[in-house]
């Protein structure tokens, strides 16, 4: 089973100085983002019902869900010109 | 400048990373870098990545994983009718005869295992390098 990202790491290494690591707990929204999607699911669900399921709503919102899930293991490293700063995001 | 000596001169001016420089190197030569898995066919690739080192040290370097990319491509599955013949038709203006509503999972399958094998190298007239390849 896939876990949704627990972790957005974001690393910063300014020019000559030791990096700083900056963790945001994600894993702590989870129960906050079930009780806010809890709703809005049941309610496209009834649209759904009430088209026949003619615009896939519930299937759009699990696809991206899921889509969601897959976001961890992405890392984006940034170096700009003109700085010497390293910029690191890792969802995890 | 040849390649080699413009890789080089990046390290030397401290542009790239030795690391960079040696997979730099061995993408113009050609040579597989040492961490890559066999081309085999049978281990399928993790992540896409997209490096870019530019000439003027603007370098960005993305690692996706290709699930989200599996992922991604289910969802032309609920793209509506009407939007897929359009996108069809557009690319078939463009010359490109592919019709996303025949997109079945197995094809998926097949382009991500694909994947595993293909490398892109840009090295454009400024020195900017780009390159997208697959890997565990």
């Amino acid at each position: 089973m896939r876990l949704p990202p627990t972790f957005i790491v974001v690393k910063v290494t300014p020019p000559r100085q030791k990096t700083i690591h900056v963790w945001l707990p994600v894993v702590l929204l989870w129960p906050l983002v079930l009780l806010l999607l809890t709703l809005p699911f049941f309610l496209i669900l009834l649209a759904d019902l009430l088209t026949l399921f003619r615009f896939r709503l519930t299937r759009l919102m699990v696809a991206v869900l899921a889509l969601t899930l897959e976001l961890r293991g992405t890392c984006v490293t940034v170096s700009p010109a003109g700085s010497a700063r390293k910029t690191t995001l890792i969802i995890i | 400048m040849d390649e080699r000596t413009r890789i080089l001169q990046m390290v030397a001016n401290g542009k790239v990373t030795v690391e960079e420089a040696e997979k730099l190197l061995d993408a113009v030569t050609g040579k597989e870098p040492g961490d890559r898995p066999p081309k085999t066919g049978t281990i399928l690739p993790d992540y896409l990545f997209v490096k870019v080192i530019s000439e003027k040290n603007d370098n960005v370097d993305i690692k996706v994983p290709l699930s989200l990319i599996r992922a991604g491509m289910r969802l032309t599955s609920l793209i509506p009718n009407d939007a897929m013949n359009e996108i069809n038709r557009s690319l078939n203006e463009q010359g490109i005869s592919f019709d996303l509503t025949n997109l079945r999972q197995e094809d998926v399958e097949t382009l991500i295992r694909s994947l595993s094998e293909m490398e892109v190298n840009v090295t454009s007239k400024n020195g900017d390098t780009i390159r997208v390849y697959c890997s565990a």
